[in-house]
Formats: structure tokens, C-alpha cells, sequence
């Protein structure tokens, strides 16, 4: 069975900043708004772009972004690749891509922590 | 005295002769005392009025600093213009019509006041008295305005003749009013005629004594009196002085209670308020980091995974398909073991039981086709048991646990982030003490000087008495001196008697003005009752027999001060002031009144309509405007009306229009 092979996960710039703007909005660290917004990513059906990361920001250690919730969001991004019929050796790439995509539905919908639901 | 006519001859904005009949006349065999003249602003009711006091009193209507040279020119201005004449008019009237009772008959006066441009241009002013229809010759401005002045003296005309606006509110004013209402009181009670007599009979009685005594003694007697003369002008400095002071304190009691009442309403109240806002401000701020601490901890859980419930159901699914497919994996291995050791085991039963295998064999396989048929999912999530038991009991706690409690904790932050902004709103309403401390510390000033004020008063009160001890003592050794003379030149009766009606005279003036007074007083405070909108919100009113001050005792006997009463109280209180003036002068004169009603509310209204107007006097004469007595008020005021006057405008003209219909009848 396919599982993870990156040990990093990386940021755009632009994400970079958003996580920065919406640690310092919530006092919420950024690996737990990355896991909010890759959930909120996925519950969209369409593809998300593939991140061509030109200005890199950030990376991410995988254990942190993801700690004991690694096999619950890998089953999640599995399940959306076979809602969405992507062959199984995007995983890594969608990973990212999700991740990234993430951050900017966060960064839209909190402005504060009673925004969080 | 009644007036009868007023005729004005091209003045001000009256073109030509213009009669007004002021009789009040008699209709169902009843007088009907109130003439109404309508007219709204601009239409010249102000100029009637003042016509009526032009005639009566001819330069002094103008007030007292007035130079004759100012008078000309007000005269001179009050010449009717017309557009229409090239030339103009040169000259101008005003004559009064007036029935006056003296010694029981009645006789008619006639005055006219005409003026006209003289050929050097300057104004010569003619005067022409008739009584009972003959002129009168060699009658002088002074005298007449003698005569007049004991009808109805100038400084007393404001008492009848009143302009509702402005004049009325002088004497609700304490300071102002005093001194004028002190006077009008004496001359209206006549106690300024008793007060006379009795100076003049000392001067009748001292020069009696004078002629016949000693030189010695005409020298003491000297000495005393100038020694009184400068006692009672140090009386009256003191008494002056009083009357300052006293002003002070009032103003500092005012002050006072402004302050107190700007405290009360600024802090006070609301600094005890804001420690405790203060204190419940930093409780929310508290319980709002709880919250936000709570927030993020479930953020650090489970909750992220309850944002995409769509893919978590399929999961849920996945999962549990995966499962059973293992399981039915497991058993369909299983039952092709079974298989293979039970046709193992058949292999030597051989014999005639050849169609067991076979019957075992079909069974199993059945079975298994039946597990094979229903495992066609696909497996990629690749979990071991556990963790699918993991991932199944997050995804139900995201949902149904942890989203429910965020939502809670979010409502709450959102309440108590409220709270916290009310809370600050009322804060910064609050003023702090830095606010408060400057306006304690000028009410403390305030408190010191009047304090200060008040010891000056006592100081002054003390002198006062001092003082008047040693008039009376000097007029003690004035009196035994002059007795003493009396008895030794035996002057005579007529010396004695006089002194003996100069003892009966104190007694009558002191009794009189404390009759007159007690009599005042129930006047003024029914009058006033009987306008006020508030019943009786005035139980008595004092009148202080020297000083003439009033004061006003509310139902409970606490002293009321003049400037608690709104705008309207002050003038229906100097209306009732008038109004009992009147009726305790027993001087039957007309009572004229210009704007009455303006800054008075509808209840008030009525009050005067009511119980004023057709009560105020045998002759009431109002200039209304419209908005003042409108339709409702003249129906109201209709059966005490004699007769009306409508006095227009008319631009075109540049005069007013006379006819006598009010503004709603014709």
C-alpha cells in the first residue's frame, strides 16, 4: 500500500505569510491551522493545483504538521483520490497541494478565533 | 379710571383717523370686561399699546434717561408714511378718551398729544386736555402729568400696563424685581401718602417746638437731628449693603446647587460604578483566554478532522468495507482449509460413498463464491485493525463531540467579547476622578465663600441693629427734649396732638403694612394656585415687611427658590404677582397686556384664559396674534369678550387695516 515518502512538506511563500497573519489572528500554531485547512481542502471536489512553489517559504517536518493524525489524513487524501479517480502515485503531490490550498480557505474564513466553526 | 377711545391720527403704521372704542360693553345684561385685538406680528399691536402710554405720559413713556431732543425724534418717526404720498404727512395724534372717579363723580378727560414738522423742520408737540368736554386752559405738561401720575404713576403703569414678553420677566427676576416691587408695593398699599403725613407733621411739630424754645435747646435739637440724618443714611448703606450680600449668597446657593446637581449627574454614582466595571472588565478579559485557550487545545485534537464530512462518511465506509473484506478473506481461507482436510479425510472412506467429496466440495465452494461475490471493493487505505479502530473513533469524535463543544465555546466567546465592549463603553462614559476632582474642589470654594458671605451678612445684620438702636435712641432724646420744651413752654395742644397722631401714625403703617401684607399674601398664592397648571405648588408666600423680599413656601413650608420654576411658572408667578398688586392697590384700572401668551404651554393657556383674562380688572384690553388666542381660546374666552379688533398689514399700502372682527369671525 502506498503511504507517504516525503519527510517535508513544503510552503509558498504565500502561505508562508497567511500562516504567519493567522498564528498571530488565533495563537493557533501553524501545523494545526495546515491540518484545518487541508481537511477544508479536501472536502472540495475539484483538483487543486499542483504547487509549483517558485518563492519557497516554510517546510514543515511531516511529524509535525501531521503527529498521531498521520493515518487519519492519509485515509482522508486516499478517499478523495479515489472519489476523484487520481491514481495512486500522486499522493505525495496532492498531499502538498492540498496542503497549500488549505491554508488560503483558512486564511479566508478566520479572522478570529469564534470564526474557527 | 375706563378708558373709552383711543384715536390715533397717522401714526405709525395707522394711516388717516383711526377710532378704537375701548368700552367694554354689555351684552345679556352683563359687562363684558375683555376688548381683543388680533393681529399678527407686524400689524401694530405693539403700536397701540405703546400709543396708550404715549398719551398718558407723553415723554416719560419713553423711560426716564430720555432727552427731549430724543423724544422729538421718536415722534418725528412715528409720523405715518405712505408710498403713495409724494409729499407725506406732516403731522401725527394720539388722543385718549378716559373716565375718571375722584371724590365719588365721574368725569371724562379728553387728552390729545399732536405733533407736527414745523417749517424749521423741528417738531412742535401740542397738548390738548378736555374735561368733560371743555378745554381746559393754561393747563401745563406738569401738571398734567401730575394729574396722571396720581391716576396711575409712571413707574406703577408697568403693574397695567403689561407687555407680556419682556416686562413680566423682570419681575419674576429677584434682584431686579426688589427694590421696583418694594416701591410699588408701598405706593399701591398707599402707604407712601401715610408715610408722608407722618414725616410732614414731624417737621410741622419740630418747627412749632422750634419757635418758642430756647436757643440752647434749638441747638441740641439741631445736632440730634443731623446726628439721626447720618444714622439713617448709615442705615441705609447698611441696608444696601444687606441686599448685596444677600444677592451673593443667593447666586453662591445657586452655584451650589449647580455644581451638586452637575456631580450627581457626571459621577458620584457612576465613580462607585466604575471600580466595579473595572473589576467585572477584568473577569471577562479572564474567561475570554479561558475560552480562547479551550479553542485551541480542541484545535489540537481531533477538530481539524471534522471539516470535510463528506470525505470522512466515504471513509467511514471505506474502512468498514475494508474490514469485512479481510474478515471474509480470513474466513474464505479458512473454509478452504476446512475443504481440503475434510476431502483429505474422505480419501479412504472410497466405497460406495463415492459422491460425499463431491457433495462436500460443491458446499464449500457455494460458500465461497458467495464470499467472493460480495468482496469487490477495492482496498487502498491499507490500515491494520487497530489503527482502522483509531481512525474511525477520531472521525466519530471530530463530529459528533468536538465540533459541538467548539461551536458552544465560540457562541461564548462571542457573548463575553460583548460583555467586554459594553463594559468598556460604560468605562469610558464613567468619568474618572481626574473628571470628578476639579468640580469637588470648586464646589468646596464655592461652599467657602459662601460661608464667608454669610459671616459678612451677620457682621452687617449686627450693625444694622446697633444702628437702629441709636436712632431710636436719638429719637428718644429728640422726643424727651422736645417734650421737655413742650411741658415747660406749655406749647400748646396743637404741638401734643400732633405728636400723639405721630405715635398713631407709626402704629397705623406698621398695622397697615402687615395687614396689607398678610392680605398680599394670600392673594399672590391664591392667584398664582389659580394659574398654576401644578395645583398648589405654592402653599404660601412670604413677604418680608422691611425688605419686601418674597418668598415662596412650597406645600411642605420649604422655601422654593425663583429659578427652580421653568420659564413658564416664572411668568405665571409674576402674572399672579401683578395680578394680586392689582387687586390689593384697590385702584380700579384697566388692565392692558401685549403678547401674553408666547411663551406659555397650552395648559398654562388656559389657566390665563380661564381664570385670568376675564377676571384680571373691569376692563381687560389684549393684543393677541393669532397662534396666541386662536380659534379654541376665543371660543374658550368668548363669553367675557366685548368686542374685537382685527388690526392687517397690508404691504401694498404700507398701513394697517382696521376692522372689527377677530380673526375667525366674518
Amino acid at each position: 500500500m502506498n503511504s507517504l515518502k516525503l519527510q517535508k512538506i513544503p510552503f509558498s511563500k504565500d502561505a508562508d505569510n497567511k500562516l504567519r497573519a493567522l498564528k498571530s489572528r488565533t495563537g493557533i500554531t501553524p501545523n494545526i491551522l495546515c491540518r484545518i485547512g487541508f481537511c477544508m481542502s479536501l472536502e472540495r471536489s475539484n483538483y487543486p493545483l499542483h504547487v509549483e512553489i517558485q518563492e519557497k517559504g516554510r517546510e514543515i517536518n511531516r511529524h509535525t504538521l501531521l503527529g498521531d493524525y498521520e493515518s487519519i489524513a492519509v485515509s482522508l487524501l486516499k478517499v478523495w483520490m479515489d472519489m476523484n479517480s487520481a491514481p495512486m502515485e500522486e499522493l505525495d503531490d496532492l498531499f502538498v497541494s492540498h496542503m497549500n490550498r488549505g491554508v488560503v480557505s483558512v486564511f479566508q474564513k478566520v479572522k478570529s478565533l469564534s470564526d474557527m466553526v | 379710571m375706563l378708558l373709552k377711545k383711543i384715536i390715533l391720527n397717522n401714526y405709525g403704521l395707522y394711516k388717516g383717523k383711526k377710532i378704537f372704542d375701548l368700552t367694554p360693553r354689555m351684552k345679556y345684561n352683563k359687562i363684558r370686561p375683555v376688548v381683543l385685538f388680533g393681529g399678527k406680528n407686524g400689524a401694530g399691536k405693539t403700536t397701540l399699546f405703546d400709543s396708550l402710554r404715549l398719551a398718558l405720559y407723553g415723554k416719560n413713556s419713553l423711560g426716564n434717561r430720555v432727552s427731549k431732543q430724543e423724544y422729538l425724534d421718536f415722534l418725528r418717526s412715528r409720523i405715518h408714511r405712505s408710498p403713495s404720498d409724494v409729499v407725506g404727512s406732516s403731522n401725527a395724534s394720539v388722543a385718549l378718551e378716559f373716565d375718571y372717579v375722584s371724590m365719588g363723580l365721574t368725569d371724562t378727560y379728553f387728552v390729545e398729544r399732536s405733533w407736527a414738522i414745523g417749517n424749521g423742520k423741528g417738531i412742535l408737540e401740542h397738548l390738548r386736555i378736555e374735561k368733560n368736554g371743555e378745554k381746559l386752559e393754561g393747563v401745563t405738561a406738569d401738571f398734567w402729568q401730575g394729574f396722571v401720575e396720581d391716576i396711575i404713576p409712571e413707574r406703577l403703569s408697568t403693574l397695567f400696563f403689561f407687555d407680556g414678553e419682556k416686562k413680566i420677566q423682570d419681575i419674576a427676576q429677584d434682584g431686579v424685581g426688589n427694590k421696583a416691587l418694594a416701591e410699588s408695593i408701598r405706593s399701591l398699599l398707599g402707604l407712601d401718602i401715610v408715610e408722608r403725613l407722618k414725616s410732614d407733621l414731624g417737621i410741622y411739630r419740630s418747627r412749632e417746638v422750634k419757635k418758642v424754645a430756647s436757643q440752647s435747646c434749638v441747638a441740641q435739637l439741631a445736632t440730634l437731628e443731623s446726628e439721626r440724618f447720618s444714622f439713617e443714611e448709615g442705615l441705609s448703606n447698611i441696608i444696601e449693603k444687606l441686599g448685596e450680600v444677600r444677592k451673593d449668597i443667593d447666586m453662591i446657593e445657586g452655584a451650589v446647587r449647580r455644581k451638586e446637581s452637575q456631580l450627581h449627574s457626571e459621577g458620584h454614582v457612576f465613580a462607585r460604578q466604575r471600580e466595579s466595571l473595572i473589576v467585572r472588565k477584568s473577569e471577562l478579559a479572564t474567561s475570554i483566554e479561558e475560552i480562547q485557550k479551550a479553542i485551541r487545545e480542541e484545535c489540537e485534537e481531533v477538530f481539524p478532522f471534522s471539516f470535510c464530512p463528506t470525505v470522512a462518511k466515504k471513509l467511514v465506509v471505506q474502512i468498514e468495507n475494508e474490514v469485512d473484506q479481510r474478515r471474509l478473506r480470513i474466513v474464505g481461507d479458512e473454509l478452504k482449509n476446512i475443504e481440503l482436510e475434510l476431502l483429505r479425510s474422505l480419501e479412504g472412506f472410497g466405497g460406495e460413498g463415492v459422491q460425499v467429496p463431491a457433495i462436500v466440495s460443491s458446499v464449500i465452494e457455494g460458500r465461497l463464491n458467495a464470499i467472493h461475490s460480495g468482496v469487490e471493493s477495492q482496498e487502498f487505505l491499507g490500515l491494520s485493525e487497530s489503527e482502522s479502530q483509531h481512525v474511525l473513533s477520531w472521525l466519530s469524535a471530530a463530529e459528533k463531540d468536538s465540533r459541538p463543544r467548539m461551536q458552544r465555546l465560540a457562541q461564548r466567546l462571542e457573548e463575553v467579547v460583548r460583555e467586554l465592549q459594553k463594559v468598556d463603553r460604560e468605562i469610558a462614559k464613567s468619568p474618572s476622578d481626574s473628571v470628578l476632582n476639579p468640580i469637588m474642589e470648586e464646589l468646596a470654594g464655592l461652599n467657602q465663600r459662601l460661608g464667608m458671605k454669610e459671616r459678612e451678612y451677620h457682621v452687617l445684620e449686627d450693625q444694622k441693629r446697633i444702628i437702629k438702636n441709636k436712632i431710636s435712641e436719638t429719637n428718644r432724646l429728640y422726643e424727651r427734649l422736645v417734650k421737655r420744651e413742650q411741658d415747660e413752654l406749655a406749647a400748646g395742644e396743637r404741638v401734643e396732638m400732633v405728636a400723639r397722631i405721630q405715635n398713631g401714625l407709626d402704629e397705623y403703617i406698621d398695622k397697615l403694612t402687615r395687614a396689607k401684607i398678610e392680605e398680599l399674601k394670600t392673594t399672590v398664592a391664591s392667584c398664582f394656585n389659580s394659574l398654576s397648571r401644578k395645583g398648589d405648588l405654592i402653599r404660601e408666600i412670604d413677604i418680608d415687611p422691611e425688605t419686601f423680599g418674597v418668598t415662596l413656601l412650597d406645600r411642605y413650608g420649604n422655601s422654593l427658590p425663583k429659578e427652580e420654576l421653568s420659564s413658564g411658572e416664572k411668568q405665571m408667578y409674576a402674572v399672579a404677582m401683578l395680578w394680586a398688586l392689582t387687586k390689593a392697590s384697590g385702584r380700579a384700572l384697566p388692565v392692558i397686556i401685549d403678547t401674553p401668551l408666547g411663551r406659555l404651554d397650552s395648559d398654562h393657556r388656559r389657566k390665563l384664559i380661564q381664570n385670568y383674562f376675564p377676571k384680571a380688572s373691569e376692563q381687560v384690553i389684549i393684543l393677541s396674534t393669532d397662534t396666541e388666542v386662536d380659534q379654541d381660546w376665543y371660543n374658550e374666552l368668548s363669553p367675557s369678550i366685548s368686542h374685537c379688533y382685527h388690526l392687517k398689514y397690508d404691504s401694498d399700502s404700507n398701513q394697517t387695516i382696521v376692522s372689527n372682527e377677530y380673526f375667525w369671525r366674518g
